[in-house]
């Protein structure tokens, strides 16, 4: 079977970089005594598929991992398992069924229809040359307000081969200063997002995966450059919130739907319900 | 959720922050209310090499086990961040609870290689420690020193207030109740320490008075403190089955150089060979109980998710159940897919079964430790390897699907000569011809063979403790002879040669059998900047020749200079268990090329045997067993660790 794992990542583990929490995972896995396909060949490694990398710094609450196992488990008990092998600054959120991947189909993986993040970005506490960095950011709710109103967002996007000028306003699909403005089924209780003081923050969904992915750096970034503030990315606490994947038209289930202010009809849905539409177990 | 020691805009600015935040799994937080000894442990240098170490995991795991005790660790602060650190005055921290070092009790630092020295300088600097232990106050922590280079400490004496001589499972009990004890009491720093210099293996340099010959020997080497012993005999556990050993060692997010579990299997080794110093400081030889290990085994895979599992000791092979062992991790874990590493496996039908069974045999190669290239000088140095034995494993290897073979020698041996030196390029040479004898279809893939040498460093407690060391001129010449010997033979296009580096070797000469006149150079070399000595890019090696001729200090002295046979070593004030008289007898046999029998065919009255057990007191082998004429097979990353090179 294969189960999909959503699992938050918070606290002193934002320090831990992508290609560790894999290493982390394959040995939680190990841990947890689940019968875990591996590879064949003389280094076989866990069949582990995991969601667009999270940058260094930055916290979650919505990554996603897939895992091959050998035998049958009932949901409930993969997550008891799992979570048992967390240590601190790791949880596990849910763990839902993916349908078994077709023989000779191209495996649809999580990073491959990433189509869609959401994002909580938090100014610090913290002091910048001596002074509160929160400091800078008078107005924020009038200016940034102002800044997602232009009808374009030009930046500079650096590639591999060059620079290119490209308008990052139709990738920001929804924002607002409430985290209901872009999730629907907000919580607050069960965030791992750090709070700050200052209460300074911003809810922002944006496209994300191989094509026309916008990182929530480069938003800020723009947003500080257009009002004069200095941009200290360390000084901004980046909080993931959850992850989609586009939501196939012909395909029926609960869909997110995006309050694009009238122009937007795209439906995302997050990948924990990317397979609720009745065949499937539901996610606990 | 725990507070780290540095902001967010520091650790985003350092490389692999991971190193800075602890709270790895089965790393042990407790609450400091509740303890009465903050222990900090340190292994100074970067925490990919120090997380790597076994001897920090068994301490860490035993101190933990007392309820009054929390043991944190620490280690050195990668460049960066030690200049940040510097510049905003931010103390050193121990990774569980993110305080300050200087708040804790005691300051334990473990010495694998002399090429660390200037690193333990900067652990007590940024600490906030005074260097000198004669400058520390009542608020200090007690700085602790342990380890290989402990047993002779003399270079590094003055910065630390006491060292812990031999293995740490026997006595920390006493010298931690002492320190609650003297507390308890009212006591000073100076009373804890004179009770401490009363427990048995504790050496505690403040109480001891060295004077010297007009020649810079020592003339005496006297305690001048009521409690110091004029002999400090080293710590030894007898009873390795029924002691400490971690069930739950801790698993690190970043890759260290040693990423997976380590079982040791025995400590010491019956070999004898004459340049080796663990070989002859960890007798006598202790295995550990088959069922034992098999315990430990499963309980670490099973605590730590590790999917390899090394298991280590000076001598795999002369580990008498090593077969069974091995056989049960391969069959009883299948599903766990758990990889064996086997370093200093003698090659033989077992080894290569094992090793084919846990290893792509295509990408993994052989590694062979002959040591030296001739006969006549493998006989001095005690190697019990022929070259029918080595040539035979190679060619068997090589039927077996290998065709990878790593080779290593050393440069330097005492008494060597132009043919001896000529025989190491020689010997690759002829496992080539092994190789391309064997009829074509038999052979797999393109023949790599790779010859690597480093420069012989006698050192303290070792047959070869008298030996002058080779100068860098005779090196770099004897480098030569090995190159110009290669090009001549017929398979030189399948051997590969690499060598050591000769600067860093003549540090080690020089620390390696040093006395307390060379602490101040080492002060001033990291004064004037040097840390991170064991990595080349760091290593600043005309700064401290420099600061060696300021300081009048006479390298030849050190390390060219012939001792007599009753010179007083630095070193000689710790009994190791062997006897100066055994040693010496060793290094006369070793110049005339005898052969001494390892400790399981006939005693060599050692001296070990006032230990009251290991191999002492086994019954020896009446025969010449097989096993014994198979040339040693290590794996190449063990080796580097032992040499204290770098990732």
């Amino acid at each position: 079977m294969i189960a999909r794992v959503k699992f938050s990542k918070y606290g002193f583990t934002k320090f831990i970089g992508h290609l560790d929490v894999v290493r982390y995972f394959q040995k939680a896995i190990r841990r947890s005594g689940l019968a875990v396909v591996y590879s064949e060949g003389f280094s076989p490694h866990q069949l582990l598929y995991f969601a667009a990398p999270l940058g260094l710094g930055q916290t979650s609450d919505g990554e996603y991992m897939d895992v091959e196992l050998k035998e049958e488990y009932p949901l409930e008990e993969i997550k008891e398992r799992l979570s048992a092998a967390m240590s601190e600054g790791f949880a596990v959120w849910s763990v839902t069924r993916v349908p078994d991947w077709q023989p000779g189909k191209k495996k649809e993986s999580l990073m491959s229809l990433t189509a869609c993040a959401d994002y909580m970005v938090s100014v610090k506490d913290d002091k910048v040359d001596g002074k509160d960095y929160a400091g800078y950011f008078k107005d924020f709710h009038e200016k940034f307000r102002e800044f997602l109103q232009r009808p374009e967002i030009m930046v500079e996007k650096e590639s591999k081969k060059s620079t290119n000028t490209v308008d990052i306003r139709p990738l920001i699909f929804a924002w607002g200063f409430a985290p209901e403005n872009i999730l629907e089924d907000w919580q607050e209780g069960i965030c791992h997002a750090q709070n700050y003081q200052n209460g300074l923050r911003v809810f922002l969904k944006l496209s994300s995966g191989s094509v026309d992915n916008l990182k929530p750096e480069l938003v800020m970034e723009s947003f500080c450059k257009s009002c004069g503030i200095p941009y200290m990315e360390s000084a901004l606490q980046f909080h993931r919130m959850e992850l989609y994947c586009e939501q196939c038209p012909a395909q029926n289930g609960e869909i997110g739907d995006i309050a694009g202010e009238g122009k937007l009809c795209r439906k995302f849905v997050p990948f924990n319900r990317m397979h609720m539409a009745g065949e499937f177990e539901d996610g606990i | 959720m725990r507070e780290l020691a540095l902001s967010d805009e520091i650790l985003l600015r350092v490389e692999k922050p991971a190193r800075y935040i602890g709270g790895e799994v089965n790393s042990v937080m407790k609450e400091k209310e509740k303890v009465e000894i903050r222990f900090c442990m340190c292994f100074p240098d970067v925490y990919e090499v120090g997380m790597s170490h076994l001897g920090i995991q068994i301490l860490y795991d035993m101190f933990n086990k007392r309820e009054d005790t929390w043991c944190e660790r620490v280690y050195s602060p990668w460049v960066d961040l030690d200049r940040i650190m510097r510049e905003n005055n931010i103390p050193l921290f121990a990774l569980e609870s993110q305080e300050p070092v200087k708040n804790f009790d005691f300051l334990g630092i473990t010495l694998q290689y002399e090429m660390c020295y200037t690193n333990i300088l900067q652990v007590l600097d940024l600490s906030g420690i005074p260097l000198l232990a004669k400058d520390r106050g009542e608020d200090d922590p007690i700085v602790i020193g342990g380890g290989p280079c402990s047993y002779n400490p003399e270079p590094i004496a003055e910065f630390f207030d006491f060292f812990y001589i031999g293995e740490g499972e026997t006595v920390y009990d006493q010298v931690l109740d002492a320190y609650k004890e003297n507390r308890k009491n009212g006591g000073s720093r100076m009373d804890y320490l004179a009770k401490v210099a009363a427990i048995e293996g504790m050496y505690v340099p403040a109480f001891y008075r060295v004077t010297y010959h007009k020649d810079g020997t020592i003339a005496s080497f006297l305690p001048d403190h009521p409690a110091a012993k004029p002999v400090i005999r080293k710590q030894v556990e007898m009873e390795l089955s029924d002691t400490f050993y971690p069930e739950k060692p801790v698993v690190p997010f970043l890759k260290t150089v040693q990423d997976r579990i380590v079982l040791e299997i025995q400590r010491g080794c019956i070999r004898g060979c004459r340049f080796c110093q663990a070989g002859m400081l960890y007798r006598p030889i202790r295995a550990r109980d088959l069922e034992f290990l098999k315990e430990r085994a499963k309980l670490m895979i099973e605590n730590t998710g590790q999917d390899e599992i090394t298991l280590s000791s000076l001598s795999s092979s002369d580990y008498k159940e090593l077969p069974e062992l091995v056989y049960y991790l391969i069959e009883e874990m299948p599903g766990q897919k758990v990889n064996i590493s086997l370093p200093s496996l003698r090659i033989d039908a077992f080894a290569l079964d094992v090793m084919g069974k846990v290893q792509d045999i295509r990408k993994s190669s052989l590694t062979f430790a002959p040591e030296a290239g001739s006969q006549r000088m493998r006989d001095v140095i005690n190697k019990g390897l022929s070259e029918q034995n080595i040539l035979q494993g190679a060619t068997d290897a090589f039927r077996a699907g290998w065709n990878k073979v790593k080779l290593y020698f050393m440069l330097g041996l005492p008494g060597e000569m132009k043919e001896d030196i000529a025989g190491i390029a020689e010997l690759g040479d002829k496992i080539a011809q092994c190789y391309y004898g064997l009829p074509k279809d038999v052979r797999s893939g393109k023949l790599e063979i790779v010859i690597s040498t480093s420069f012989f460093v006698p050192k303290p407690f070792t047959p070869f403790q008298w030996v002058p060391m080779d100068a860098m001129e005779d090196f770099l010449k004897k480098q030569r002879i090995v190159s110009a010997r290669l090009k001549e033979l017929r398979n030189c296009r399948s051997i590969r040669y690499n060598w050591h580096d000769a600067d860093t070797t003549l540090m080690e000469g020089i620390f390696a059998r040093g006395d307390r006149r060379l602490a101040k150079s080492i002060l001033d070399a990291y004064r004037a900047g040097c840390f991170y000595d064991a990595w080349s890019e760091h290593f600043k090696f005309d700064v401290w020749m420099d600061i060696f001729e300021k300081n009048g200090v006479d390298i030849e002295f050190y390390t060219t200079r012939k001792r007599e046979k009753d010179e007083i070593f630095p070193w000689d004030f710790i009994d190791a268990g062997i006897t100066k008289e055994f040693l010496w007898r060793e290094y006369e046999k070793g110049l005339s090329g005898e052969v001494t029998p390892n400790c399981r065919k006939a005693c060599a009255g050692c001296g070990a045997n006032i230990f009251h057990g290991g191999v002492c007191y086994e019954e020896r082998e009446k025969s010449l067993e097989k096993k014994d004429e198979n040339p040693a097979v290590k794996e190449g990353d063990e080796r580097q660790m032992q040499g204290g090179e770098n990732i």
